[in-house]
């Protein structure tokens, strides 16, 4: 509640004998600070160089009566709290001052209680509008403090925005996957324009060769609200293949609801390309290198060729994985890398060789080992195993270790089928080519002898894949 | 002021004595002030002043109950506002009467 003395009060009241009656009234109600003004002119000087609380005005005052007053204060101060001593009986006047909205009424001849009552309910409405402003002002500096907040907050997303958007390819897309926003460096990477892709799904940057199972897994990880992360390449407007580093978050709302995706995507095309050369690189010198010992043996270079791929098939049908069986696949070639260290006499000899002759030939398989064991690389790790062992026997008759069983690596195992099926099968220096009855007879005799009986087991089973493969990589005879 | 019930008035308004008397003293002042406009106005039959004389002295008189000088400065004021004919110096001679005898 205010306090009463605090309270000042503008009395426009020409009348000195009104004056100093109501002026009894304000030192019974204890009230100190009023201001008496003798006329309409006066009170508004008086008022436009201080505020007031209340202002009470007479009707009748000469220059300036109370209603040319109140309407000059209320286009000051349109809250101003104003209360009107008249006689109530003067209707004209009272419809006037209702259109004024005077707040208060006081009737003259003035009762003293009836103005006490008057006042004190003026107070208490002065009292709800401190109140009131109060509050205001509460809710205007809690309301400037969280503006002030949120724009923080804005301002940094608009710096967070700009950060993405400058360092990597980012889009939103609603639940369907409609794209719904793109960047500059989309567009710019895309050779796409916003008119473009807004609106689409990325099917339109879809690369024929991503195996669809990686969307299905993409869209059951984001619908699941986890971030998915993965290697996608697409297809460009101008017909360009990319790769993309790319990183997907399912963005939800404050009730952890999804409401959109967005994705974050870096272009690693070149090294991609350059990780691509690399590994191209590496599997040519290896299998040039596997060519190089056939060339020197006369052998033509589609036998490398068949054993890898015979060797791949054995390796997947003896359940190693693809990784492994592309390690054979690529290693194998070099089995016979040894050679180039055979004298050409004995290496392209027309005929049976000697026992001395056999024993250097034998040694390819030590030579070989001895030139590619000093490597860490996985494939000339792998090559060194198959040079060294796929002349050793299931029952430890071959060389150059003479190992038996389990003992001989299962790389060297494997390509010991497909070597010997592979050269039994083709015309060489020293014999024709066997006919594959011959061959298999052959295979069914020395299984558990000379070959992995399990192994063999699976080559038989299996016999028409590789016959087909053998029929794809045929020697071309008029060379 | 013998012929006035000063206790009457003070236990009416619930003033002090002292405030009433104060406040008679101060409406005589002021309403001879009036009577002397008003008796001017009314010889140049200016009924426009006494209209705002009587109409002063009516307030000012009401306030403190003095209800014989406010009904014939009323009964000036309301002729003089709507400019009736009427006999305005024997109503003045009236209201001076009263007021001088306080």
């Amino acid at each position: 509640m205010v306090d009463i003395t605090d309270i000042k009060i503008l009395y426009a009241e020409d009348d000195n004998s009104v004056v100093s009656f109501v002026k009894v009234i304000f030192k019974k109600m204890k009230l100190t600070n009023i201001t008496f003004a003798k006329n309409g002119k006066e009170a508004l000087d008086i008022y436009k160089k201080n505020s007031f609380d209340i202002v009470i005005s007479d009707v009748m005052m000469p220059i300036m009566d109370g209603f040319e007053l109140i309407e000059s204060i209320k286009s000051i101060n349109d809250d101003q709290i104003i209360i009107m001593v008249t006689a109530l009986e003067d209707k004209e006047n009272l419809i006037r001052a209702i259109r004024l909205r005077v707040n208060y009424f006081i009737e003259k001849p003035i009762d003293p209680n009836e103005f006490q009552k008057i006042l004190g309910e003026s107070f208490v409405s002065l009292d709800q509008r401190k109140q009131l402003e109060h509050y205001r002002e509460l809710l205007k500096i809690e309301l400037d403090t969280t503006t002030k907040q949120r724009d923080e907050k804005i301002h940094l997303l608009t710096e967070y925005e700009k950060a993405i958007d400058c360092a990597a390819t980012f889009t939103r897309t609603d639940l369907k996957g409609k794209i719904t926003y793109v960047n500059d460096t989309f567009t710019q990477l895309n050779r796409f324009t916003k008119e473009d892709v807004l609106g689409k799904t990325h099917k339109i940057l879809r690369d024929p060769d991503m195996p669809s199972s990686v969307f299905k897994d993409l869209w059951e990880t984001i619908e699941s609200k986890k971030i998915w992360k993965g290697i996608i390449s697409n297809i460009t407007k101008d017909k360009r293949k990319i790769y993309l580093d790319t990183t997907i978050i399912p963005i939800t709302d404050i009730d952890g609801n999804l409401v959109e995706y967005m994705s974050i995507r870096h272009d690693i095309t070149p090294i991609i390309i350059l990780q691509k050369e690399i590994e191209d690189t590496q599997k040519e010198v290896v299998f040039t290198m596997g060519a190089i010992g056939e060339t020197r043996s006369e052998e033509t270079g589609n036998h490398v060729k068949r054993v890898a791929e015979y060797s791949y098939l054995l390796a997947l049908l003896a359940g190693l994985d693809e990784k492994e069986a592309q390690l054979i696949k690529m290693a194998s070639p070099m089995h016979d890398i040894g050679k180039v260290g055979i004298a050409d006499h004995i290496l392209n000899k027309p005929a049976r060789l000697t026992k001395e002759e056999f024993e250097i030939m034998k040694t390819h398989a030590s030579l070989g080992y001895e030139m590619l064991k000093g490597s860490h690389r996985d494939i000339l790790k792998t090559s060194a195993i198959i040079a060294y062992q796929h002349h050793e026997r299931w029952d430890g008759g071959g060389y150059p270790q003479g190992l038996s069983g389990d003992d001989i690596h299962i790389y060297g195992r494997i390509t010991a089928i497909c070597d010997v099926f592979d050269a039994l099968g083709s015309d060489r220096c020293y014999k024709k080519a066997w006919s594959l009855e011959k061959i298999l007879d052959l295979f069914k005799v020395e299984s558990g002898k000379q070959f992995d009986p399990n192994l063999m087991k699976l080559f038989l089973d299996n016999l028409d894949r590789f016959l087909e493969i053998s029929v794809k990589y045929k020697d071309n005879k008029e060379k | 002021m013998e012929n006035i019930d000063l206790e009457k008035i003070a236990d009416h308004l619930d003033f002090d004595l002292e405030d009433v008397v104060m406040l008679i003293e101060v409406f005589k002042e002021g309403a001879i002030e009036s009577l002397e406009t008003m008796k001017k106005a009314i010889e140049a039959n200016d009924l426009d002043t006494v209209y705002k004389s009587a109409h002063s002295i009516k307030g000012s008189s009401a306030n403190l109950t003095l209800n014989d000088i406010s009904n014939i400065a009323k009964e000036i004021e309301q002729n003089a506002k709507e400019a009736k004919e009427f006999n305005y110096q024997e109503r003045y001679n009236q209201l001076e009467k009263l007021i001088r005898s306080i």
